[in-house]
């Protein structure tokens, strides 16, 4: 072979070397090329920060959110929207603070088409559902903990029927662990809502209610968060909170529909508790949570 | 002292002592109190939260003078069959025309309380009669002191009413 006939011969290989390359690029960059996934977010309760937390993992997850809220306070819409996810066609369904009872109870008796990720302070196990769980047992312990850097040993709880007994039974326990003596009393019993004692807020609304009607003559603390507590907390009206990041809890659930979406199994993810104060609410991690960017 | 009306002094010195530890924190200790009761007053029976406004009454009066040193002193004796409440404070004592007008007006202590002086002086006279309620003596720049004056009567649990 000549000279010029060699370097014909390695200039046809190398263009065919190319053309390989290029086939196999493509094919590589067509497998890769990104699924949008059909996402049903059923909101049976108000959680800004939970929204801001789905659609922010939505956003790196390629997932295509549907938002349904339901508003009536009959547990049996919410299955009901549940059904209509799915029959429309859901790839995945996440339900934040459905009725526990009720949603064991349906899935109990239905098999589901689609991944189901469920997110609150109760999630009912079983039936190859993901829980993303609000643990309100860490919460009410490391509220207590809190509570036991002041002097006073007896505690009224105080309960505004919002449907807290999980909350409630949680704080008992953790109280009692703690040393605390308390009583119950409802938001209602203006009677028994005395200056000079140390409150217990089952939920914000409580707390809300509670400085209004004993000022700056008690210690208040707070088992959740909602924006409506910042200035009172900032003030130490509210001497501290707990709660978990609802905005964790939203792109956790996201993430973890996309997972199960892609064939992973069924997670449960727990959240940790904190704690926020007028001392550290400015201050990352706290206020990265109560003031998330999304 | 759910849904009574009279409890034992012992009880209503306890509360005034958590609302006062509570006030201690949130005041970062600008002042001390003490309570001063002999045994013999402390199953007495007094009317609910009457003593608690008073000691509200001394601190969000004299607060912004205390600097570490305001005084808050609670004491109880019992004299020629009258049960006397007295809380002491060293805060800047008030003119003669706002005493005479504290138990003749209503003036919320803070808002969130709601109960004022004239409030606990009426109802200690519904009670007992006119010959009780609160007496006030105060000073300007000494300090003022808020005596309550009640019959002196055992408690029995049979005063709910």
């Amino acid at each position: 072979m000549g000279k010029a006939e060699r370097r014909m011969s390695i200039g046809i290989l190398a263009l065919l070397a190319l053309v390989a390359a290029l086939y196999f690029y493509q094919s590589f960059a067509a497998s890769r090329e990104a699924e949008v996934y059909g996402v049903s977010v059923i909101l049976c309760a108000e959680g800004d920060n939970f929204q801001k937390g789905f659609n922010g993992a939505a956003l790196e997850d390629n997932a295509d959110v549907h938002v349904v809220s339901v508003s009536d306070p009959d547990s049996a819409a919410q299955t009901t929207a549940l059904e209509r996810e799915l029959k429309n066609g859901a790839d995945a369904v996440i339900l934040y603070r459905a009725d526990a009872n009720n949603l064991g109870a349906w899935l109990a008796k239905n098999n589901v088409s689609a991944p189901l990720v469920l997110v609150g302070e109760e999630t009912p196990s079983g039936k190859g559902a993901s829980c993303v769980t609000l643990d309100v047992a860490a919460q009410a312990q490391a509220l207590a903990a809190e509570m036991g850097k002041q002097p006073l040993r007896s505690v009224i709880l105080v309960d505004g029927g919002g449907g807290s007994a999980p909350r409630l039974a949680a704080l008992r326990k953790a109280l009692e662990n703690a040393g605390f003596s308390w009583e119950l009393v409802s938001a209602g019993d203006m009677d028994r809502l005395r200056p000079g004692c140390v409150y217990v807020a089952l939920d914000p609304s409580v707390a809300l209610s509670l400085m209004e009607l004993r000022g700056e003559g008690a210690l208040v603390y707070c088992m959740g968060y909602d924006a409506a507590l910042r200035g009172a907390l900032e003030s130490g009206r509210i001497a501290a909170l707990a709660s978990a990041s609802e905005f964790d809890a939203g792109y956790f659930a996201m993430t973890e529909a996309v997972a199960r979406i892609g064939g992973q199994r069924a997670a449960e993810v727990k959240l940790a508790p904190f704690i926020a104060c007028s001392d550290n609410m400015y201050e990352p991690p706290i206020s990265t949570i109560l003031f998330p960017i999304g | 002292s759910r849904g009574r009306s009279f409890i034992p002094v012992r009880d209503e010195l306890e509360h005034t002592r958590n609302y006062l530890t509570i006030q201690q924190m949130r005041y970062k200790d600008k002042f001390t109190y003490s309570i001063d009761a002999p045994e013999e007053t402390l199953d007495l029976a007094v009317i609910k939260l009457v003593v608690q406004p008073i000691v509200e009454n001394a601190i969000y009066h004299s607060m912004d003078f205390m600097d570490g040193e305001g005084e808050i002193c609670v004491t109880v004796r019992v004299e020629e069959g009258d049960l006397y409440i007295s809380v002491a404070d060293n805060g800047i004592g008030m003119p003669k025309e706002l005493v005479d007008r504290l138990l003749v007006e209503h003036f919320p202590i803070s808002k969130g309380s709601g109960v004022g002086l004239k409030n606990v002086n009426e109802r200690i006279k519904l009670y007992a009669g006119d010959a009780y309620g609160v007496i006030i003596e105060s000073e300007l720049d000494v300090g003022t002191t808020i005596t309550l004056r009640l019959p002196a009567t055992p408690y029995t649990g049979e005063e709910a009413k």
